[in-house]
């Protein structure tokens, strides 16, 4: 039930042209770099505005 | 790893140059108090924590000295950092680190001065919790979670706004249309009437027709006028295009003008650049020849020392046979050794003033070539973004003169229908004149009314298509809006699988080192889902983190900070405890140590400082204090 919840909003995000997975690496990897909230603000309002991916 | 130097130079308490030599598996630093062994795990920090404070930095050189530097040699590798004390006080490092990891500090650098350590030490459970989150990897997840949560109730919040002022534009528009609509029904209803009147009879027909070309050349020009409306609309958006390109391009019209002027300057700055340069290799060299000199008096100096010390115990000279007098030749070799000290300590200065100059002429030279590089690629990406931008203002341009000659045209067209409009009106008054005076009047108020409406209508309709927008904005803001709702969908399945597969995960590591936990007299598990700690004492007596005496802390915290360690940076090989092995009495410290050993293997190297007490006079530390994979004897024998 989770897995095919989890797999239809990964459809759903792709759809919309946007590769969670990568997302997901990209964000998890700056974010042990040091990446502050205020830059996660700004990486994923410009992400949902389409300016990325 | 077959060798593993370490390389201090003023750093913490060692005022000099200072070697020792680590092993894989584990290395105890077992020497007496002020020797020096946080001083060389300070030094291990500097090379290996990215993350460290100005104070941590600060810390690691010595207090007298102005720069000192830790060097790590591991087979055929260097890592090296300098430390270099600042004008302002401050200590700067730089060279290259072992690791860039920030997460290695909090997981492979087990102090006192460690968060993880301070809250297990003090029993904060909460802050235990939260660290372990973060260290996992886990609070990341929430961060991203917060932070839609946040842009989603912004677009919410936006989307409903423009909602609310589409609906409420819409509802007045249809409501207005329909009341003209009816109005305008009305009124034709009695046109009709008026034109079927009997009174109208001779000159119905002509009339009749006469109307029915108004009606078309009404119609006519109402879709004209929408058109025009149109056409307008859409200039007015390009013009818009126009501006914000226009401005855009100004912008970075601008910045160009500055990069230019920046990099004419650095280019202009070459010639001083290089006389500055110049000069500093010039001082480089003869600090470099004054060196030579130096060196070569020392070793002159060290020869005639070494000369008046084979021959001072015997009562002639082996070498002339001249009787020796003892006397002299003692004094001579005080003011030798006195000269030989000076000159040391001047070539000291000389080298480290060699370097500096040559650490000045490297950052004179990175810094300038660093700006002009970032410069050029600079101006490389605005000229591109100059070149695109005028490209789409051409664009926009060439569609706007489209626009204003199919503009002009209806305008044209428009003009026209007006004049023979006016055409059909005369016609119709010459008619009406034959036609009884109170219903020409009546109907000559309906047809302008009628023509008021028709205008009226229009504009409504016009208002219509211009929400037309706002309704594909609003569709714009809903797609926005499903997108953070799938993305926060998504992290909190992910939350919810990432916390489970790491509290698991982290339960199974505790499970390999059931050792510990039974020495910190603790029973498995530890972890429930959401990171909470479950203690409890063997036999079943759940406990807090407060409870445990210092001794178990410290062995918790040694197994809790393995277990991470092993869980996000296992390939990492050093693993440093300092102080805390002073918490936990000899014998459960020798079992500690012997179950590290153990875990070091051959291919990890863990390292662990532990207080010898004093015997004789006080001193630094030196190799024979690293003990490898040996346990000191005092705290294997129970007799001590």
């Amino acid at each position: 039930m989770g897995k095919d919840s989890k797999a239809k909003v990964v459809e759903a995000l792709k759809m919309k042209g946007i590769d969670v997975f990568g997302l997901e690496r990209e964000l998890m990897m700056m974010l042990r770099r040091g990446m502050t909230s205020i830059e996660v603000y700004e990486f994923l309002k410009k992400l949902i505005e389409g300016e990325k991916r | 790893m077959k060798s593993i130097r370490i390389i201090l130079e003023n750093i913490g308490v060692f005022r000099d140059r200072r070697e020792y030599i680590l092993s894989t598996g584990l290395n105890i630093i077992y020497a007496p108090n002020a020797s020096g062994k946080t001083s060389l795990i300070n030094g291990l920090k500097v090379l290996m924590l990215p993350s460290l404070t100005t104070e941590e930095i600060a810390k690691a050189l010595n207090d007298y000295e102005e720069k000192g530097r830790v060097k790590l040699v591991i087979d055929d590798s260097e890592f090296s950092v300098d430390l270099i004390r600042m004008p302002d006080g401050t200590v700067r490092a730089q060279g290259r680190r072992f690791t860039e990891d920030s997460l290695i500090e909090r997981v492979a650098f087990i102090d006192l001065g460690s968060d993880l350590v301070a809250a297990i030490l003090a029993g904060n459970h909460d802050l235990v919790k939260s660290i372990l989150r973060e260290v996992t990897g886990v609070s990341h997840v929430e961060t991203i979670l917060d932070t839609l949560t946040r842009l989603k109730s912004e677009y919410e919040y936006s989307f409903q706004a423009r909602r609310k002022e589409y609906e409420s534009k819409r509802e007045v528009y249809v409501e207005q249309r329909q009341r003209l609509t009816e109005r305008l029904e009305n009124i034709r209803k009695r046109i009709v009437e008026i034109l079927q009147a009997p009174q109208l009879e001779p000159a119905r027909k002509k009339m009749e027709e006469l109307e029915s070309k108004r009606n078309t050349l009404l119609e006519i020009q109402r879709r004209l006028r929408e058109q025009k409306l149109e056409i307008t609309n859409r200039i007015g958006l390009l013009k818009r295009d126009h501006d914000l390109n226009k401005s855009e391009l100004d912008i970075h019209k601008r910045e160009r003008e500055k990069i230019v002027k920046e990099l004419d300057e650095l280019r202009r700055a070459g010639p001083d650049m290089r006389r500055a340069l110049e000069i500093l290799l010039k001082e480089v060299e003869n600090l470099q020849t004054e060196r030579e000199n130096i060196i070569s008096e020392i070793r002159e100096k060290e020869r005639m020392l070494e000369r008046r010390k084979e021959v001072i115990d015997y009562a002639v000279c082996p070498y002339c046979g001249a009787p020796i007098e003892e006397d002299r030749i003692r004094s001579e070799i005080y003011e030798l050794e006195e000269d030989l000290e000076k000159l040391r300590s001047e070539l000291k200065k000389i080298i480290n003033a060699i370097e500096e100059k040559r650490m000045e002429i490297n950052e004179i030279r990175e810094k300038a070539e660093r700006r002009l590089k970032e410069l050029e690629e600079e101006l490389k990406k605005i000229d591109e973004r100059i070149v695109n931008i005028e490209r789409v203002l051409d664009t926009v341009d060439g569609k706007i003169k489209q626009e204003n000659k199919r503009l002009a045209k209806i305008e044209d067209e428009i003009k026209d229908l007006d004049k023979e409009l006016n055409v059909v009106n005369v016609q119709l008054e010459v008619l009406r004149s034959e036609v009884p005076i109170n219903l020409i009047e009546e109907y000559r108020y309906l047809t302008n009314e009628e023509q008021k409406l028709y205008e009226e209508l229009d504009s409504i309709n016009a208002k219509l298509r211009q929400l037309d927008e706002l309704y594909n904005e609003l569709r714009v803001l809903e797609d926005k809006l499903e997108r953070v709702r799938l993305l926060q969908e998504y992290f909190q399945i992910r939350l919810n699988e990432l916390t489970r597969a790491t509290v698991e995960r982290i339960n199974e590591v505790i499970l390999k080192h059931m050792k510990l936990l039974k020495l910190a007299e603790l029973e498995y598990p530890v972890l429930v889902e959401d990171f909470t700690l479950t203690l409890t004492r063997a036999g079943g007596t759940p406990t807090t983190l407060a409870e445990l005496s210092d001794a178990e802390k410290a062995i918790f915290t040694i197994l809790m900070t393995l277990v991470l360690k092993e869980y996000v940076a296992g390939e990492f090989p050093f693993y440093v405890v300092d102080t805390l092995m002073e918490f936990i009495d000899d014998t459960r410290a020798a079992e500690v140590l012997k179950y590290l050993m153990e875990a070091a293997g051959n291919d990890k190297v863990i390292i662990v400082t532990k207080t010898r007490p004093f015997t004789g006079e006080p001193r630094l530390l030196s190799q024979e204090d690293i003990l490898v994979n040996t346990i000191p004897s005092a705290l294997t024998q129970p007799s001590r």
